[in-house]
Order: structure tokens, then C-alpha cells, then sequence
């Protein structure tokens, strides 16, 4: 892998001309904000405009963002955009329907404009936030094991998540119940292998490989 | 990597990774499948979490002591809970609770657990209606049952003062058999209350903003449900174009401007044409009624949703529907659409103006331009070809002109070789005075040198503005031939022959013709010209005529030339020369019966011609062909054309540019019976002879192009017609002249070919303004705009502009009827329009006075008996649009036993009496069933 070698996505991101830096941004965090925004409770449609306000705010922000990881970690950075757009979208329905569109585009970068707080919290949404991130990685992870490993494998391995006993597996597929936990032995350390990297990257902002 | 990396305390806590490989598996699943599976919640088992809505999280549970399968609806703990929301389930409950319908989920009851508040309803094994879209596939016909079926729950809920007030795709779910069922009136307050309050103060805007109305968005008046229609019509606006009204465009407050300041696009405007081509009878009606319950203001909405419902319905049958523009009383177009007949004969009538022309030239005028235009926008592939062919064009033009001119002066120079030729035989034969010797003398040496001069002052390579062209200088040199020798008669016959054939070679046929047909006239003025002077006139006449197309006077001309130079008896001759010139007149005129006995005798006469010209007798027995489609009796038409085929042909006749007319001909009078057969390749063969004879671009090719392209569209077949007719127009362009009856033709022929692909709108302009230039140039009683009258009005019906097509049927029908009688198609056509137009306008008594009366008169004709049971067909479907059903079933039964004993049920009105039976029958059917 040449990640290091790779420009930091953040400092694509930043000088804003960078259409494929863009792209590559969206395609990473778009599912993680459309879940969250599910997991606040909107409505699909909804939910889509979340994302969307979201995501253009952010790349308000991020352009000329100056990276200090001391003010915190980027995740919680995300956590409070995504957070703040649904609560600002929820006001702003709340007040009237319609007021939305540039002044809760404004609303929302404002935060992005002071982007590192650490005043995070524990409230509920930060939670949701914290549960849906990992799911992201969870998947993202998966993802990567479904392509990468032998596909029996993988599928007694999701047939162990669909909540199959080892017995039953191990019979199904004519294996030992020692050979199937060495391939739950093998995802888990391929999995956490997986999240260790994405989440580093996620934190120093390297583009994926 | 740069270096080894291991994730924090809180993330592998949070990952699950500091548990036991076992625990780390149920962790894994809990987070990815959600955390509550396999849970109770109260008495609830839960089963699966089935999504989340703007309500709380859903979930699939069991009631154990029932086993009973309900759905719960969550509102989970923590931050979503609050007073509001449970005060607005428990509002839903009690409302919703209300509602027993098979359309509507049914709600259980309300229950707080711990401190969660549970919504209990029956649970549904289906689908969300975006997802059942997107993995069925539905047809059509099975979206719009199920929007009638969701209408059905609405308005129930409606009648029960419930409103849903955030209707969509997902609240909207379809089980395995199909059937829907609207959830979530969640949102649904009752009607009663105070809304607006309500909404605005503690509930906040909760819709769904593709869906909701313009009033919801704007919150600009209290809500009704009428708010529920408009979001049931975006509905059905998607469930039909795959797309909502709006959905391009971006952000809410850009949604709510455009919802509230433009108009919706109409559902026709925004349809595949994959998916309009698959709905019943077209889509138009159908946008016209979603547009009405898109409408902005909720009063020009419908009533209901199940009046909406309702028109729907009335559509998908095929009737009148209420939507429709709002200076029009009554909406009635769906006539046209029923009632094939009209369809039928309508396109039966276009056709006709095809053969018409002996030439098709028109003008080069700013109307054939845009028409141009238009019909570039057909495919890029034509747009190419027509660039292609514009540029051969200017190129041959350049090139005909330089051509030309090179040709001009060698005949100038022929011209007065000539000229002192005759000066000098004059001179020589001394026939009459000297003066007359010595004037024609003069008269020669005078025309040279006006030509010379002429010519010298023309430079064809000179396209400046103000210098001549070849065609103004021989125009000039005609001028000065009349001025320069009124005196000398001979001298100046002589000369307009050269000059008739120069502007021939230009391609300026019809002034050729009109020269020479002036030099013929003029001989036959002076009391001695010389036979061969006469000859050559008639001569140049009949070539000039052959070039036009007009094979049979071009005949007569020609034998009389013949004649006169072998001193054969030519009285015979004269006169049919005399007689089919008057029938052309004639039939210029709309006097087709005047024009049929003339040809009559002239075939008498030329079939007793000593020795017989079997080139006239031909021709004349074609040209009857023609005159006789025009007169609406296809089947005598035909045995004309095909007599005409099996005279024994001239020598070198053979294959020549005249049988290929006669094809043509025939194909045409086949085409007007519905054999649609053998025309193909009788018009296929006519025109590689005639592409061989002339060319690919000439106006002779004109009229064969355009009936193979009548022929397509007969057939179904439009993208064969599109490059048939754009030849047309190239052509008719090409040969840019002022031929009135040939622009006219073109723009019918380009009408029918746009209303057969239902551009109603393009066909009608077309239409009504070839009928207007038709009028103009043959008067109101002509063929040709009685035909476009009769199209104009039906394409108006069809347009749902009934008054103006009303009107147009009550003036026309009775000139057709005096001018063209009543057998002719046009006239019953007309007839049974007004019949239909009156009936829909709800004056029953006349619609049935004006079918029964020609009923009455036609039932005399056993050869009419199809036309007689068409109109008999229409009469059973206005006895059952009057709600006479005993006589509309006695009427179709009537149709059904003549049908029995004809002989070609497929020809003639046949199928459109059929049809009209069928439907009544059905009708009748329908009604019982009920």
C-alpha cells in the first residue's frame, strides 16, 4: 500500500478545485450521513436533503481548513456537521417550511467554520453519531473481506452473523468446528486489521488506496 | 504504512473488540442488524427493525398470545420522545382507529411501554410502493388500478374527516398480491380542528415536500383534502413518468418558489414516449386531469380525491373526461378516439391529395421553411441528410444555371440562324406580300440582336445583386418578343416556341408550358400558319406538358402533331384534346362529374381513333382512375387504372414515366380501399423507373413518394414515412414554383404523418392551413378543401376544441354534400362528425336527424352499404351516449347481422361499424355488470 505517499485528501479537499478529491469525499461519507440522518428519525426524502446540506456545507468548510489534531479528532468533526444540520434542518422545519436553503446552508457552515470543538458532549445525537460511525467502518470493513476473502468463508462467516451455531455450520459445510472458528478468528483479525487502517486514514486524511 | 497503528481504548470498547470471539460475533450482528432483534417489548416479541420514519423506528413484532403479526411503531427513548410527538400518536390512534377500509392499514391500538410510546398495527408483508416499483416493474394498466385503489382509501379517509396529510411512495405499502395499503396518518389531524394553529405551532411543517401541496409549503390556508389529492396526483404523476412534477429542482426553498409560482409540467410533456405509446388511447386526457389535481389554487382542483378518482376512470375507458381547458363546457374529445370511423376516413382523405398533382412544386415560402425546420428536428440522421441534400442542391442549382446560360446563348445563336432561315424562306417562297417577307427579314435580324444584347448584359457568373438572371433575361427577351412583334404573328409564335424551350431547359416547366401552350393558341389564330410551324407548337406543348407530368394531354398534343403531319384526319383528336383539357379544368375546379363525363367521351372518341393511339387511350382511361378516387369510388378507380395497365403499350412505351404514373395511380385506389398489399411494390416499381427517368430529386417523383408515404403511415410505419415524406419536401422545395394544389399536398401529406405519430397540435396548424390555402386557391366546394375541412374539424374533436370543431362540421357538411354528393367518403365523413360533435354536446335529437335522414337516402345504394352501416354503427353509439340502451343494442345488432353477409369485412367503413358495435356491446356489458 502507498497511502503515505498519497496527498492527503483534506489538502485536495482544500484548495476547492479538486473535482475527484470531491467525489471521492462524498462516496465515503455520503451513507454515513444518510444513516445518521435516518437514525435522527427523518424521512428518506428528508434525509437526502440532510445529506445534501451536509455535504455542501462541508465544502464550504473544509476549504482552507487547516488540520490541528490537537482541537480534536476529524470524526467528531463530521459528528457535529452531520448534528447540526439535522437539528438546524428540524428548527427550521419546525419554524416554517420554507426558510431553509441559503440561511441553513449558513447556519450549518458556521459550525464548519470553527470545525475542531471538542465540546462534543455525550448528548443522544452524539451517541447516534459514535454507533452509526462504526457501523461505517463495520461495513466499509466487511466490504473489503467479502472482496478480498476466499468466499466460503465469507459465507459461513455471515451465516455465523445470521445467527447459525458452530454445530450447524460445521455440519453444513462438512468442517470442523475448529476450522470454523479459525475463520471467526480470521475475519475478526482481518476486520480489525481493516478498521485500524480506514480509521487512521480517516484521521490523517489520506486518501483510500 | 508508515507505521504500526492500534486503535484507542474507546475504539476497540466501541468495536466490540475486547470481547470474546463469541460475543464479538453477536455484537457485530446486534450492530449491524440493528440492536433490538429477538427483544420483547412489553408482550411484543420483536422480529426485525423494518425502517424508520419521521414517527419513530418500525418494527415487526408477535403478539404471543394471539400469534398474532403486528407492526410497532417506535418512538424510540432519548432524544426523539417528547410531549409532542406522543400527544400526536395518540391523536393518530384515535383517528386512524376510525378508519376500516381495504386500502387502509388498520391500526390496533396505542400503548406505553416503559418510556416508549407504541403505535400496534396490522402488520403488512409487503413492500414500500418505491421499492414494489423498482423491483415489479408494473405495467402500466396495474399502476393505475392501484392509484384508483389508494384513491378508494383516501377518500374513505376523507368521508371519516381524516386527512393524511403526507401521502408518498413510502406510506404507501403493497402487499404480495399487489394490493396497497396507506399507512401513517400520522400526520393527520382531524379536520375539524384547528389546523392551522396546530401545524404551525407545535407540530411544525412535517410533510413530505415532494409531495406536499403548494398551500402545505407556503402554509398559506388552512388544509383540506383537496391538499391529499394534490399529493396523490404528484403520485401518480411519478407512478406514470418515473419522475415527480418537480424533481429537478434542487433544495426546498427552490421547491416551494416553483410549486407555488409555476405551473406543474403536463405529465405528456415529461413522458417517455416508451411508456406514453403503452397507454390506452393515448396520455393527453390523462395529463389534462393530473394537471387539474396539480393545480395550484386547491379550487380549480377537483372536488374530491374520488372525483379525481373518478375522471381517471372515465379516461381509462375512453370517455369524455372533466378535465379539460376551462373556456369549453363539456369535455368530448374521447369521441374521436372511439369513433375509428373518423380516424379512419380522415386518413382515407389526405391521402387523396396526394395523387392530385400532376406536379408538386411549391413555393419556397417562409411556411415551408419553419415547416422545414420542423422536420429536421426528426433525427439527426435526416438533419444530416437534409444538410447534405441542401448542399447537392446549391451546388446542381449553380450548375443548372451556368448549364443554362452556356445552353441560352447556343440557342440564341440557333435561334437566329433560324430566325434568317425563316426570313429567307419567306423571302424565297414569296408566299404572301414582300412587305410580310421583308418584315419577317427584319423581324429575325431584330431578335438577335436583342437577344445579343440581353445576353451580353447577363453574367451568370455574377450573383451580385442587380445583375440579371438567365431566368430575368429570358423573361425580358419574352417581353420585348410580345412588344416587338405584335405585327408579325408567325415571327413571334416561332420565337415563343425557342423561347418555351429554353425556360424548359431551365427547369422553369411551367412557364414552358404556358409559352408553348400561347405559341398552339396563337397558330391556331393565324389563318394560314404553316402546318409545320403548327406541328412543332403542338410539339413543344406536349413536351412541355410531359415534363409536368400531365401524360394525357401531353398524348393528344402529340398524336395531333403527328396527325398533322402526315395529313391525317385530326377532328377526333382536336376534340379530345379540347375535352381533356376542360376536364383538368374541371376537376381544378371541384366539378369531378363534369370532368368524369368529359373523359367518358373522350374515351368514346379515342377508341374509335382510325388508326387508334393506344398512348391516348391510356392515358384517358388513368386519368378517369384519378378522377374517380376523387369522387370516392376507390373500387371503380382501381379497374380504371388497371384497364389502363393492360393497354397494349406504344412501342418503346414500355416501363416509360407514363406507365409509372399509372402504377402509382392504381397503388393509390388500392391504398383507399385498404389493400395495402400490392401498393408497395407497385410504388416501389414506379419509382425506380421513375428515379431512372428523372433522377432522385424531381417533382415528377414527388407524387409516388408521397403515397408510399401514406402507404407507411397506413401501415403503422412511421419511421419508414418520415424519410419518404422529408423527400417530398426536399423536393417540393427544390423545385421551388408557385403551384398552389402541390404546396397544398405537401402540407396534408405532412399532416397526416404528424398526427399519426399524435403530434395534434403540429397536425392541426398543418391542416388548417393547407384547408385555408386550399379555399383560397380551389374555392370553399373543392375536392381538396372539403377533404382538409373534414380533417381540420376532426383533428379539432381530437384536440378536445369541440365548438370550433362543431362549427367547422355544421358550415362544411352542407357544401360537401351539394358539391361532392352524398356517397362521397368526405360527405359521410362529415355527416357522421356532425352527427357524433352534435351528440357529445348533448343535442341527441339532431345528431340522430342528420344520421338518420342520410341513412335513409344511402341505405338506396347496395355499393354504399358500408358507409350506410358506419353511420347505422355511430347511430348505436349516440342512442347509448343518450342512455337509450334498447336502441343502441338494436342498432349494433343490426351492425353485427350485416357484417355477417358482406363480402369484405375489412374494406370500406366495415371495421369502423365493427368497432362501433363492439363498443356499444361493451358498454352494454359494463353496465349490466354493475
Amino acid at each position: 500500500m502507498s497511502e503515505s505517499t498519497h496527498p492527503s485528501l483534506l489538502v485536495r479537499l482544500r484548495d476547492g478545485q479538486d473535482e475527484e478529491a470531491w467525489r471521492d469525499f462524498c462516496s465515503r461519507y455520503r451513507n454515513l450521513f444518510l444513516r445518521y440522518a435516518e437514525a435522527r428519525g427523518l424521512q428518506p426524502t428528508d434525509c437526502e436533503d440532510v445529506v445534501q446540506i451536509a455535504l455542501i456545507s462541508l465544502s464550504r468548510a473544509l476549504r482552507g481548513f487547516e488540520y490541528d489534531p490537537s482541537r480534536g479528532r476529524f470524526r467528531n468533526y463530521l459528528g457535529r456537521v452531520a448534528a447540526n444540520t439535522v437539528n438546524a434542518y428540524q428548527a427550521a422545519s419546525a419554524r416554517r417550511p420554507f426558510p431553509l436553503s441559503d440561511a441553513l446552508l449558513e447556519s450549518v457552515a458556521e459550525v464548519g467554520g470553527e470545525p475542531m470543538s471538542t465540546a462534543a458532549g455525550t448528548s443522544e445525537a452524539d451517541a447516534l453519531w459514535e454507533q452509526e460511525w462504526m457501523r461505517h467502518h463495520y461495513e466499509l470493513a466487511l466490504s473489503t473481506v467479502r472482496k478480498k476473502f476466499d468466499p466460503r468463508s465469507v459465507e459461513v462467516f455471515e451465516q455465523l452473523l445470521s445467527g447459525a451455531s458452530v454445530a450447524e455450520l460445521a455440519t453444513r459445510y462438512d468442517m470442523t468446528s475448529q476450522a470454523i472458528h479459525k475463520v471467526k478468528q480470521g475475519i475478526r483479525d482481518r476486520l480489525r486489521r481493516l478498521i485500524v487502517d480506514q480509521i487512521h486514514r480517516e484521521e490523517t486524511y489520506e486518501a483510500h488506496g | 504504512m508508515a507505521e504500526p497503528l492500534d486503535l484507542s481504548y474507546e475504539d476497540e470498547q466501541l468495536f466490540g473488540l475486547h470481547l470474546a470471539l463469541d460475543d464479538w460475533v453477536g455484537h457485530l450482528r446486534s450492530q449491524l442488524e440493528g440492536p433490538r432483534e429477538n427483544r420483547f417489548l412489553g408482550e411484543y416479541q420483536i422480529v426485525k427493525e423494518v425502517g424508520r420514519g419521521s414517527q419513530g423506528v418500525v418494527y415487526r413484532a408477535i403478539q404471543p398470545g394471539t400469534q398474532r403479526e403486528v407492526a410497532l411503531k417506535f418512538v424510540s427513548g432519548g432524544h426523539q420522545a417528547g410531549e409532542s410527538s406522543h400527544r400526536r400518536l395518540a391523536r393518530e390512534v384515535e383517528i386512524a382507529a376510525t378508519l376500516d377500509h381495504p386500502y387502509v392499514v388498520t391500526v390496533h391500538g396505542f400503548e406505553t411501554i416503559g418510556e416508549h410510546s407504541i403505535l400496534v398495527m396490522e402488520w403488512v408483508d409487503g413492500r414500500s410502493l418505491d421499492q414494489w416499483i423498482r423491483e415489479e416493474h408494473p405495467s402500466t394498466q396495474t399502476r393505475i388500478e392501484l392509484f384508483l385503489q389508494l384513491a378508494d382509501g383516501l377518500h374513505h379517509a376523507h368521508s371519516h374527516g381524516v386527512l393524511h396529510r403526507d401521502l408518498k411512495p413510502s406510506n404507501v405499502l403493497v402487499d404480495r398480491s399487489g394490493r396497497p395499503r396507506i399507512v401513517d396518518f400520522g400526520l393527520a389531524l382531524l379536520e375539524d380542528c384547528d389546523t392551522r394553529l396546530t401545524r404551525s405551532t407545535e407540530l411544525g411543517f412535517v410533510g413530505t415536500l415532494a409531495y406536499a401541496s403548494p398551500e402545505q409549503l407556503e402554509e398559506s390556508s388552512p388544509l383540506d383534502a383537496r391538499s391529499d389529492q394534490y399529493s396523490l396526483a404528484v403520485l401518480l404523476f411519478e407512478l406514470l413518468a418515473d419522475r415527480r412534477p418537480f424533481q429537478d429542482i434542487q433544495g426546498l426553498a427552490a421547491l416551494a418558489r416553483a410549486t407555488s409560482e409555476s405551473r406543474a409540467p403536463l405529465l405528456s410533456a415529461v413522458m417517455t414516449n416508451e411508456r406514453a405509446s403503452r397507454l390506452p388511447g393515448g396520455f393527453r386526457d390523462l395529463s389534462l386531469i393530473i394537471a387539474k389535481a396539480l393545480e395550484r389554487s386547491p379550487a380549480s382542483r377537483y372536488s374530491s380525491v374520488s372525483a379525481f378518482a373518478e375522471d381517471v376512470e372515465r379516461w381509462r375507458r375512453g370517455f369524455a373526461v372533466l378535465a379539460r381547458r376551462p373556456r369549453t363546457t363539456y369535455l368530448l374529445s374521447k369521441w374521436a378516439q372511439r369513433n375509428r370511423l373518423l380516424a379512419g376516413t380522415l386518413l382515407l382523405f389526405v391521402g387523396f391529395l396526394i395523387s392530385f398533382a400532376a406536379v408538386i412544386t411549391v413555393q419556397n415560402s417562409r411556411v415551408e421553411q419553419q415547416r422545414q425546420e420542423a422536420l429536421a428536428g426528426w433525427s439527426a440522421e435526416s438533419t444530416a441528410r437534409q444538410r447534405a441534400l441542401d448542399a447537392q442542391r446549391e451546388a446542381e442549382e449553380a450548375r443548372t444555371a451556368a448549364l443554362a446560360l452556356a445552353e441560352s446563348e447556343r440557342e440564341s445563336r440557333r435561334l437566329a440562324e433560324e430566325l434568317r432561315e425563316i426570313a429567307v424562306a419567306s423571302e424565297a417562297a414569296a408566299v404572301a406580300s414582300e412587305g410580310r417577307a421583308r418584315s419577317e427579314a427584319a423581324a429575325a435580324d431584330e431578335m438577335v440582336e436583342i437577344l445579343l444584347e440581353i445576353f451580353l448584359a447577363a453574367r451568370p457568373s455574377d450573383r451580385s445583386p442587380g445583375s440579371m438572371t438567365v431566368g430575368e433575361v429570358l423573361d425580358a427577351a419574352s417581353a420585348r418578343i410580345d412588344t416587338n412583334f405584335a405585327n408579325d404573328p408567325l415571327a413571334n409564335v416561332r420565337l415563343t416556341i425557342t423561347m418555351a424551350r429554353v425556360q424548359g431547359w431551365l427547369g422553369r416547366t411551367k412557364i414552358a408550358r404556358d409559352l408553348s401552350e400561347r405559341a398552339v393558341s396563337q397558330c391556331l389564330e393565324i389563318a394560314d400558319a404553316p402546318v409545320a410551324v403548327v406541328a412543332q407548337a403542338r410539339r413543344e406543348f406536349a413536351r412541355q406538358l410531359f415534363n409536368l407530368g400531365d401524360y394525357q394531354l401531353s398524348a393528344t398534343q402529340l398524336e395531333l402533331a403527328e396527325s398533322l403531319l402526315s395529313g391525317r384526319e385530326s377532328t377526333a383528336l382536336e376534340r379530345i384534346a379540347q375535352w381533356t383539357l376542360e376536364s383538368k379544368q374541371a376537376l381544378f375546379q371541384g366539378e369531378l362529374k363534369r370532368a368524369e363525363a368529359l373523359l367518358l367521351e373522350s374515351l368514346e372518341l379515342a377508341r374509335a381513333l382510325d388508326p387508334p393511339s393506344s398512348r391516348v387511350e391510356r392515358l384517358i382511361r388513368s386519368d378517369l382512375g384519378f378522377v374517380v378516387v376523387l369522387l370516392g369510388r376507390f373500387a371503380d378507380a382501381e379497374t380504371w387504372y388497371r384497364s389502363a395497365l393492360d393497354v397494349e403499350p406504344a412501342e418503346g412505351e414500355n416501363g416509360s414515366a407514363a406507365f409509372a404514373g399509372v402504377m402509382a395511380g392504381l397503388a393509390n385506389a388500392l391504398v383507399r380501399q385498404g389493400k395495402l398489399t400490392e401498393p408497395e411494390e407497385l410504388l416501389t416499381r414506379a419509382l425506380s423507373i421513375q428515379e431512372a427517368r428523372f433522377g432522385k430529386e424531381h417533382p415528377k417523383l414527388a407524387p409516388t413518394l408521397a403515397s408510399l408515404a401514406q402507404l407507411k403511415i397506413r401501415l403503422d410505419d412511421p419511421a419508414a414515412a418520415g424519410p419518404l415524406i422529408q423527400r417530398v419536401v426536399s423536393i417540393t422545395r427544390t423545385f421551388s414554383s408557385s403551384d398552389q394544389a402541390a404546396l397544398v399536398n405537401a402540407i396534408g401529406l405532412q399532416a397526416n404523418f404528424e398526427r399519426s405519430r399524435g403530434n395534434l397540435e403540429v397536425a392541426w396548424e398543418l391542416y388548417e392551413e393547407g384547408f385555408h390555402k386550399a379555399r383560397e386557391h380551389f374555392g370553399q366546394a373543392h375536392v381538396t378543401t372539403l377533404g382538409l375541412a373534414l380533417n381540420t374539424g376532426l383533428v379539432l374533436l381530437e384536440l378536445e376544441e369541440t365548438e370550433e370543431s362543431l362549427d367547422l362540421f355544421e358550415e362544411y357538411t352542407p357544401i360537401a354534400r351539394e358539391a361532392l354528393g352524398l356517397r362521397h367518403p368526405i360527405v359521410a365523413g362529415m355527416i357522421a362528425n356532425l352527427g357524433g360533435v352534435r351528440s357529445r354536446v348533448g343535442r341527441f335529437d339532431e345528431a340522430l336527424a342528420v344520421l338518420n335522414e342520410a341513412m335513409t337516402k344511402l341505405g338506396r345504394f347496395p355499393s354504399s352499404e358500408d358507409m350506410f352501416v358506419g353511420l347505422l354503427g355511430m347511430r348505436a353509439e349516440v342512442h347509448w351516449e343518450q342512455g337509450d340502451r334498447s336502441k343502441a343494442r338494436a342498432d349494433a345488432l343490426e351492425v353485427r347481422r350485416r357484417l355477417k353477409s358482406c363480402s369484405d369485412p375489412a374494406a370500406g367503413w366495415w371495421p369502423h361499424a365493427r368497432d362501433s358495435a363492439d363498443r356499444v356491446f361493451e358498454f352494454l356489458e359494463e353496465e349490466s355488470l354493475r
